[in-house]
């Protein structure tokens, strides 16, 4: 414990809790957006980050990521649109509190739930994190090939939409982490002579393109008018005595979403909604949930933001991402040359404690934050769809050329946000693209070497190695899952009619 | 077989992207200067692996085609019930957007980074739907001003002055 607190003081200064506070301001403000969200926030950032230092860099997405995960609840309370999906669950019962006069103790709550989740989360990460990776250090290619596979498969399989649709993307973003220099032999491939693309493609192009272009492109499409606030929203320190009077709940919720958190692909939509359920459940005061009760709120945040603590876990342990917006942070860290996972875990442990540290304080920080700049983030909302349409392209198009200060990631960026639009409106989900991209690099070394250690004897090989054979057992599941899903559908339908 | 609907035909073309897609990759791979693989790497030359995910592309593809030609109605009814949101606009966004990027683009390093920012952040808010003057101006200066300061000084990025001045210079 000692030795990890050492760790924390020797990575964690006065700049990085600068960077952290910033991130949760930021962070929150973007979640508060109706439209923007944690995945925007984090999308905006990663090219800034590269003029930092590898820990401030991740200080400053983790905490845009916390704030990201509680901003979109500010709004669900208030407008009754959630910022993010992941507060769509809050939208049931924060929304009729503030319709029936109780926006600010709504608000409280969701802030109090958010901070107790996102603290909860962290002490999990911290105790959990070095134990998962000194498992994981005894992980050949086999192994390392099932979970990146697992990763992939899971989120494609658990996107909204078809499964079909989700293999596919995850496909694309594989395919795409091909373009350029083959790590092994040099050969050129897809560069199409383009001496701009013999290094890859750029993943701040990529991901803003994706991301960012196509959410603008959809934000010029919609109707939906700028929100206004004429109630006085206000901390209400009352709440804070529902950490006592409903501490179960509490518990219970931050526990569910650390462990759905864990799942690769699920994330925190699901925690939130499970969450929800079990304590309408549970609750003596059933009939209330829907029409603005608190232990919903409570339920849903701190779930939502346990999940992020969750979804983290096997990034830093294993090297896997459990959610797209964990995907994209292990690229900005990869840009850094910094590969998380077991092996990161041996050498640099002391960096890994850091990051830990981070995230706890981010937590911790998140209540205080909330509390002293409420106002300021309500008052975001009030700002018109127009100007910040245009702000975020500004930024989306500087902060592009600045990863390379190359017009080609420009171009690059303008194709991506086309190609985002076209999957968006094909209903063809983007996350498993961007995690297929970041795992790529991994699936294809492991792969590889795989094919050469075996021998060719794939399956043989396989057998020998329990984990991993576990992985591609997992992987089939997966698969073969949602068909049995749609043919049992298809039969009870048929009966039907 | 029923009549299809649009979101039926969405995914037909979803479908044929993935398969053509697919078809592609698999063919440009043939291009490959396949360099000496040595050591751990000897299993598989580097057009093995893109080879691999192309087919898994093609067969996506032709699973997609067939399930949505072939798909029971009442599945598909529910489908494009659950994907109506996400289809139901039209591509303003494109068309409002798509030109003043691309101009941007090519204007930014030809007439420099104001008046390019200048004329693009002046014209975006025009077509996100503000029509008062004072305040897209204003907006303008600030915005053009503020990412000026931000890159270059925050960043120390240099931004394009503009080909054209440089050689009227």
């Amino acid at each position: 414990m000692m030795s990890i607190l050492a760790d924390i003081q020797q990575f964690v200064g006065f700049t990085q809790i600068q960077y952290i506070v910033i991130g949760v301001i930021l962070g929150t403000i973007i979640g508060a957006l109706p439209g923007c969200g944690p995945m925007m926030g984090v999308t905006l950032t990663i090219p800034f980050t590269f003029y930092l230092d590898p820990v401030s860099s991740l200080a400053l997405l983790i905490g845009i990521y916390q704030g990201g995960s509680f901003g979109g609840a500010i709004s669900a309370a208030l407008v009754g649109i959630p910022g993010t999906p992941i507060a769509a669950a809050t939208l049931l019962d924060a929304y009729p509190m503030s319709q029936s006069g109780r926006a600010s103790e709504a608000i409280t709550l969701a802030t109090v739930a958010s901070w107790f989740g996102g603290c909860f989360g962290g002490i999990v990460l911290l105790v959990a994190a070095p134990s998962l990776a000194s498992f994981a250090l005894s992980f050949g290619p086999a192994e390392r090939l099932g979970l990146a596979l697992i990763g992939l498969t899971a989120i494609a399989s658990l996107s909204a939409g078809s499964t079909v649709k989700g293999l596919m993307s995850g496909a694309l973003g594989l395919m795409l982490a091909t373009v350029g220099s083959d790590p092994f032999t040099g050969t050129n491939r897809f560069d199409f002579g383009i001496p701009e693309l013999t290094g890859g493609l750029t993943f701040v192009s990529l991901l803003v393109g994706l991301f960012a272009i196509s959410e603008m492109l959809i934000q010029l499409e919609s109707t939906t008018p700028t929100a206004r606030i004429t109630e006085k929203i206000r901390f209400s320190t009352k709440c804070l005595w529902t950490l006592i009077s409903d501490s179960g709940n509490y518990l219970r919720s931050s526990l569910i979403g650390v462990l759905v958190g864990v799942v690769p692909g699920v994330g925190g939509v699901s925690s939130a909604f499970l969450s929800y359920k079990i304590s309408k459940d549970l609750s003596p005061d059933k009939d209330q949930y829907g029409k603005g009760a608190p232990g919903g709120v409570v339920a849903t945040e701190a779930a939502n933001s346990a999940t992020t603590g969750g979804a983290l876990l096997p990034m830093l342990s294993l090297g896997i991402p459990g959610d797209p917006i964990v995907a994209v942070m292990m690229g900005g860290l990869l840009i850094h040359g910094v590969t998380p996972g077991p092996a990161f875990m041996l050498t640099n442990a002391p960096m890994l404690n850091g990051i830990l540290g981070i995230f706890l304080i981010g937590a911790f920080l998140l209540l205080p934050i909330g509390w002293l700049l409420l106002p300021v983030f309500v008052g975001i909302l009030s700002i018109p769809k127009s100007f910040l349409t245009t702000f975020i392209l500004a930024l989306c198009i500087f902060g592009t050329y600045a990863t390379n200060r190359e017009l080609f990631d420009i171009w690059l960026l303008w194709v991506f946000g086309f190609l985002g639009y076209a999957m968006r409106k094909g209903g063809v989900p983007l996350s498993p693209l961007v995690i297929g991209f970041v795992l790529g690099p991994i699936v294809e070394e492991s792969l590889r070497r795989l094919a050469t250690i075996s021998g060719g004897n794939f399956w043989g090989f396989l057998i020998g190695r329990p984990i991993a054979l576990t992985c591609f057992v997992l992987i089939l599941a997966m698969l073969i899952g949602p068909i049995l899903a749609q043919m049992y559908r298809t039969r009870s339908n048929e009966k039907r009619s | 077989m029923p009549a299809l609907n649009r979101q039926s035909m969405v995914d037909i073309a979803t479908g044929m992207i993935s398969l053509g897609l697919g078809l592609g990759v698999y063919f440009l791979t043939f291009g490959f200067q396949i360099g000496a693989s040595s050591g751990l790497a000897s299993g598989m030359d580097a057009s093995l692996y893109p080879r691999i995910i192309a087919t898994i592309l093609i067969v996506l593809g032709i699973i997609l085609l067939v399930k949505t030609i072939f798909l029971n109605a009442t599945i598909r009814e529910e489908n494009a019930k659950a994907a109506s949101n996400s289809n139901s606009q039209t591509g303003k966004g494109l068309i409002k957007l798509f030109p003043l990027g691309i101009g941007f683009t090519i204007a930014f390093p030809l007439v420099g980074y104001f008046v390019s920012t200048g004329a693009f952040v002046a014209a975006m808010l025009y077509v996100s739907g503000e029509r008062r003057i004072v305040l897209i101006v204003a907006t303008t200066v600030l915005v053009v001003i503020s990412f000026y300061l931000l890159f270059r000084y925050g960043f120390n990025i240099v931004l394009p002055e503009g080909r054209i001045w440089r050689s009227r210079a």
